[in-house]
């Protein structure tokens, strides 16, 4: 019934190439795109190539950990492996991969043609490539950063870590920073100022309200971020004394400085994720969001909290027991926001007549999943608990719970949600099922003993452990192997959805009126303009 | 309606609203100088790290990629110059709601500046709360070029609201561009005293290596500086298009947005005059410093 219903694009002449009436190569039209749609299938296309780099790294990490004194790979190698997985899998894989998706689904949300600043938007995507090239150019210029994605000082100083490394993780960093906050702004102004007639703040999706908060964190956190590493860097090279206490520094500073941008961060790789789930769990509940001025609402308590916590990240550097507390306290609030959208996820199912698709498969893996790492990172929250597991296996339990489970899973729902709308066509259901259920399974069995060793005293980061913590990283090795294997599946999927998915109208998943945005109102993929006229609300 | 529905899609609510010319629909704004833009800012900065480390092919990356980025972001500028000067309706909307969103959208980017700045303002009140002393003893720093480049600053900005008046009110540009390029020169004369003032101290031995009021004195009034070249560059861009007839008293966002940037850069100074400078002249004079700053140190330490 909704071809029939729709309104927007139906009587648009169709054009083959879709995007421009003059003729220009295929390639240099996609290098030249302005199109928010494109743009968004090339920052996804990116962000999947370096998610594949960066779980490459974890095969590596994960061979070393086998036994308790492998000879694989050298501490160093290891070291620099683990700091490039993850400076590559959160600024080149994951918020690309938001990106990508606000990019895609924002402006059809809001029923505009195109984002506020079209050229700048191609700016901010190929500043990813431009910053990922930089960053693991590093590789073949003697060696990458081997200071963790947090390369604290001393540690990241010249004295201690000398050479190309850390000085283009920084300036890679800058890129990829300079797109974030490009990024943002463009974002903000799209909503503040391209919605359709009537689609008031209150009426926009779940999607958009998301966007609005994370681009607000990023416009504000990411230039702090600019100026600590901008520090760092010319400690290492203009003999300038910000982090070296002998001069005058303290690298106490640069955690304030890091954290005041890396734990918004956190939130910046979420709330978009957040806004997914807002999405499909109603589509296919075949209901109205419950709660949805709720959600819109938490989404700012937690953009606004989360620029306040950024020492619980510091409970462990001796800094004045009352100053932590505060920390401690807003921590530990933030849990209420988060709270409020996981029972509206779940009210939302209630009573709904719930569709097993792989988005919402996907979907019910991240309320699962990613509240685990939620009810995680509150124990950690707690001053005396954080203190015990600081620097152990159980952070890199709670950070893969709330970045894999939370995240990754949520990014997938997307994926499959609206893979038909970018591509016109249907993905496979089965395969897309079977890549779920294996990384459902195997996500658990690789992350979720990373709690007991972190409990038992693990320390992270390094390349050999104690004895008795073998067995367990060898089933976890094993579990992780399966885990990257089974992303595969994604390639295999979408060679079949272009080869020989079937053809889909506007919208293939037969949305209840109230779920159903802008977007399934018009052809799949849509026309480059998206709306020939603007969609009006009442 | 319900403000809890996301959207009433009942057919029949879609009316001619926004309807656009079919030839806009067809036209993409295309450009390839996003990409040249990023590359060779990434190409510059790859050269950057590898002239530190001592590794030759450093200077050719700095000087290729200065060439890339100069490049295109002059194509970049000859776009929108281009666009501007056609001044119609695009997918992204009118020409007037375009505008209303360049305005949005560039004071967004000065709050990403200012919290740029921020982190460095930081660092400087963390600095002196941790030192045992600030100023180091004996240390002072020369407050004249500092007072003259405040009232340097203060009236180039006020020349450029009288040029940005002429503008509005459309008069004759003659007179316009004798204020704009007085705006501008006091820009540059305010540049020519900082390096002075950077000469001077460096050559009685005070450099950035000096420890935290080394770092924060070169740091702060060199970020600042670059603040300024970039807002002069913005400047000259502007007065130009002025000679050249592109603003109209409704339609001159370029020149509105080099406004707000110069202002930007100007209270940036007055924030950096009064820490750098004065605080520490008039600190004994304020009785409730001490407390705080103590107050400070125990919070931080």
């Amino acid at each position: 019934m909704q071809v029939e219903n729709t309104h927007a694009a139906t009587n648009v002449p169709h054009h083959h190439d879709g995007h421009h009436g003059h003729e220009r190569h295929w390639l240099l039209s996609w290098l030249m795109t302005t199109d928010h749609k494109r743009i968004g299938i090339m920052y996804l296309w990116t962000s999947f190539i370096f998610f594949l780099i960066g779980g490459a790294m974890t095969f590596v990490i994960r061979a070393q950990l086998m036994s308790h004194q492998n000879t694989l790979v050298s501490p160093d190698f290891y070291n620099q492996m683990m700091t490039m997985h993850a400076t590559v899998m959160i600024f080149l894989a994951i918020i690309p991969a938001i990106t990508g998706f606000g990019n895609l689904a924002l402006p059809l949300h809001l029923g505009a043609r195109d984002v506020a600043f079209p050229r700048l938007n191609a700016l901010g995507f190929w500043l990813v490539p431009a910053g990922g090239l930089v960053v693991c150019s590093s590789f073949f210029l003697g060696g990458a950063s081997e200071n963790g994605w947090t390369a604290y000082p001393p540690l990241a100083s010249n004295q201690y870590s000398p050479g190309l490394g850390v000085d283009l993780w920084i300036f890679g960093l800058h890129l990829l920073g300079t797109s974030s906050i490009t990024g943002g702004l463009n974002f903000i102004v799209t909503i503040f100022n391209m919605r359709a007639p009537g689609l008031t703040l209150h009426k926009m999706s779940l999607f958009s309200w998301s966007w609005l908060v994370t681009s607000w964190l990023q416009v504000i956190a990411t230039p702090v971020l600019a100026g600590a590493i901008t520090m760092l860097l010319f400690d290492r090279n203009l003999g300038t004394s910000f982090f070296r206490p002998e001069n005058g520094g303290d690298p106490i500073l640069f955690q304030h400085l890091f954290w005041f941008y890396s734990h918004p961060a956190v939130y910046i790789m979420i709330l978009p994720v957040f806004g997914i789930v807002s999405q499909v769990v109603p589509a296919f509940s075949k209901k109205r969001i419950f709660g949805y001025l709720p959600i819109a609402y938490s989404s700012v308590a937690i953009g606004f909290f989360g620029l306040l916590v950024w020492a619980h990240h510091m409970f462990a550097t001796g800094l004045s027991p009352w100053f932590l507390t505060i920390f401690m306290l807003i921590t530990m609030a933030i849990a209420v926001p988060t709270g409020i959208k996981i029972f509206s996820w779940i009210a939302t199912m209630w009573g709904g007549i719930v569709d097993f698709t792989t988005p919402m498969l996907f979907c019910i893996g991240f309320i699962a999943f990613f509240t685990i790492g939620g009810l995680s990172g509150i124990m950690q929250s707690a001053i005396p608990f954080d203190i015990q597991v600081s620097g152990t296996y159980f952070i890199v339990a709670h950070i893969h719970y709330v970045l894999f489970a939370g995240s990754v899973m949520g990014l997938y729902a997307g994926l499959y949600y609206w893979l038909p709308k970018m591509s016109g066509r249907m993905y496979s259901e089965r395969l897309g099922q079977a890549h779920f259920w294996l990384t459902t399974i195997f996500m658990n069995f690789a992350f979720f003993p990373m709690h007991y060793l972190g409990l038992q005293g693990m320390p992270r980061r390094v390349a050999y452990y104690a004895p008795q913590f073998e067995q367990v990283n060898y089933w976890i090795s094993i579990s992780v192997f399966i885990l990257g294997t089974a992303q595969l599946l994604v390639i295999a999927n979408l060679i079949y959805t272009l080869k020989w998915g079937k053809k889909v109208e506007n919208d293939p998943w037969n949305h209840h009126p109230d779920t159903r945005t802008f977007e399934w109102e018009i052809s799949s993929p849509p026309p480059h303009y998206n709306f020939e006229t603007l969609p009006v609300v009442r | 309606m319900s403000a809890h529905s996301h959207h009433d899609t009942t057919p029949g609510s879609a009316v001619a609203a926004g309807a656009v010319d079919p030839h806009v629909l067809e036209h993409e704004i295309a450009s390839i100088f996003p990409l040249f833009t990023s590359f060779g800012t990434g190409l510059f900065l790859l050269g950057c790290a590898a002239n530190w480390n001592s590794i030759a092919w450093g200077k050719g990356a700095i000087v290729l990629g200065l060439v890339v980025m100069i490049a295109a972001m002059t194509g970049w500028w000859t776009e929108l110059v281009r666009d501007n000067k056609l001044d119609e309706t695009t997918l992204i909307g009118t020409p007037e709601a375009a505008r209303k969103g360049l305005h949005v959208g560039f004071g967004f980017f000065i709050g990403s500046e200012v919290m740029f700045f921020a982190a460095f303002f930081a660092y400087y009140f963390y600095a002196r709360a941790i030192a045992p002393t600030w100023p180091p003893e004996n240390f002072h720093l020369p407050w004249a070029p500092a007072l003259i480049n405040t009232a340097l600053l203060v009236t180039s900005g006020f020349f450029y609201m009288i040029g940005e008046h002429r503008v509005a009110n459309h008069q004759p540009k003659g007179i316009t561009l004798f204020w704009m390029s007085l705006a501008l020169v006091f820009g540059f004369v305010f540049l020519g005293i900082q390096v002075i003032e950077w000469a001077d101290l460096m050559h009685e031995g005070f450099t950035i290596t000096d420890g935290a009021i080394g770092t924060s004195f070169y740091l702060l009034t060199g970020f600042h500086g670059l603040h300024v070249i970039i807002g002069a560059i913005f400047i000259t861009v502007v007065t130009f298009r002025i000679a050249f007839n592109h603003f109209t008293p409704t339609k001159h966002f370029a020149m509105t947005a080099a406004g707000w940037y110069w202002h930007f850069v100007d209270v940036v100074w007055i924030g950096l005059v009064v820490v750098l400078y004065l605080y520490d002249y008039f600190r004994d004079m304020v009785g409730w410093s001490k407390p705080v700053a103590h107050a400070m140190s125990q919070f931080l330490v």
